[in-house]
């Protein structure tokens, strides 16, 4: 054999380990409806994580991903680091790969990452923060069309607001997508949808009222259900944050970090230790 | 706190505030109008930098069911 460069460069090149790629929860787990987080769930997914208004000018940037989670970096040299500026989210993206992305085309109710130049940030990573009254954001995702039994995974936090909701509908306050957290006259949590297996930072989680889930909700939150849903594919029952899209004084939307709906029941504990192993919520 | 009156006037507030803040990007406006269960006042969310001579109130629970 002669020994030439090229085949001492080739066995060089073969010898080499290539670091190991990147492997997101979706990667693992497929069958994601919608899928939004401050952190990337795919490999493969290569649009931005959110869109942020900074409240300076109104300008609006895409912020992507530095190492799978989200350019905070970049984020903040956006936003700036004074005592007036803040950061607005107003577009959560999906990377679901379905484009249901979560918007809030209204300023004054897009949940803020950036108060007074500093991120928001929830057991040490960034959190979409409701301001206590009228926050919520919205998509065109109907949890009802498709496959009607899905695999809920939330991380969440109530703030000090006593009328919460998770996952609420665009315009419908008859159908919701998920718990109310409220401290009105009303005791009903879910409306049209069938929760089973439900578990709040790896226990099992009963509740039977709208206070309980007040009471339980105060930190941040890793939650897992089974849901079948049975309200109908009107778009007045899309899927958003917060009770009605369309009715912003009445139940906000809650603290959020994560939130997963696949078209499937399977593997829900396997799936919330690994939510829980980045989180490190329990 | 909120401006009350009509719903016009909640609308045009909105404009103004929209107008001044030139948004963009995902961003269309300011507030919604909020109208009261009985459907007879409406509302909409003072912005801090913009005044009008409409009332000024807080929002109770009377306004939502």
């Amino acid at each position: 054999m002669i020994i030439t460069n090229q085949n001492i460069i080739g066995s060089l090149q073969r010898g080499v380990s290539s670091a190991p790629s990147f492997v997101g929860l979706l990667d693992t787990y497929s069958g994601a409806a919608v899928a939004y987080s401050l952190r990337k769930l795919k490999d493969g997914y290569a649009g931005a994580c959110i869109e942020v208004r900074r409240s300076l000018d109104n300008t609006t940037l895409n912020v992507g991903f530095v190492n799978n989670v989200l350019d905070v970096a970049a984020m903040s040299a956006f936003v700036g680091g004074g005592n007036k500026d803040n950061g607005f989210v107003s577009k959560w993206y999906d990377q679901g790969g379905n484009n249901k992305d979560m918007v809030s085309s209204t300023a004054s109710r897009q949940p803020k990452i950036v108060a007074d130049g500093v991120l928001l940030l929830e057991n040490g990573k960034p959190i979409l923060t409701s301001d206590g009254s009228t926050s919520g954001m919205t998509s065109d995702y109907i949890a009802d069309s498709g496959i009607s039994a899905k695999g809920l995974f939330i991380v969440t936090k109530r703030n000090s607001s006593t009328n919460q909701c998770i996952l609420g509908s665009y315009s419908d306050g008859n159908n919701i997508n998920y718990v109310f957290d409220s401290g009105s006259t009303s005791t009903s949590v879910n409306l049209n949808v069938a929760v089973t297996s439900q578990k709040l930072n790896g226990s099992a989680w009963v509740y039977s009222n709208r206070s309980d889930v007040y009471t339980d909700l105060i930190g941040q939150s890793i939650i897992s259900a089974n849901a079948v849903y049975s309200f109908g594919t009107n778009t007045a029952d899309a899927l958003s944050l917060g009770y009605r899209y369309t009715s912003p004084v009445n139940f906000e939307m809650t603290n959020m970090q994560e939130l997963v709906i696949f078209e499937n029941q399977t593997d829900q504990a396997a799936k919330e230790t690994a939510i829980n192993s980045f989180y490190n919520a329990y | 706190m909120y401006y009350t009156g009509t719903k016009i006037e909640c609308e045009n507030y909105d404009k103004l505030v929209t107008i001044g803040e030139d948004y963009r990007g995902s961003t269309l406006n300011w507030a919604d109008v909020v109208t009261h269960k009985d459907g007879s006042r409406f509302a909409i969310l003072k912005h801090e930098d913009y005044d009008c001579n409409m009332q000024l109130i807080e929002l109770t629970s009377e306004w939502y069911d």
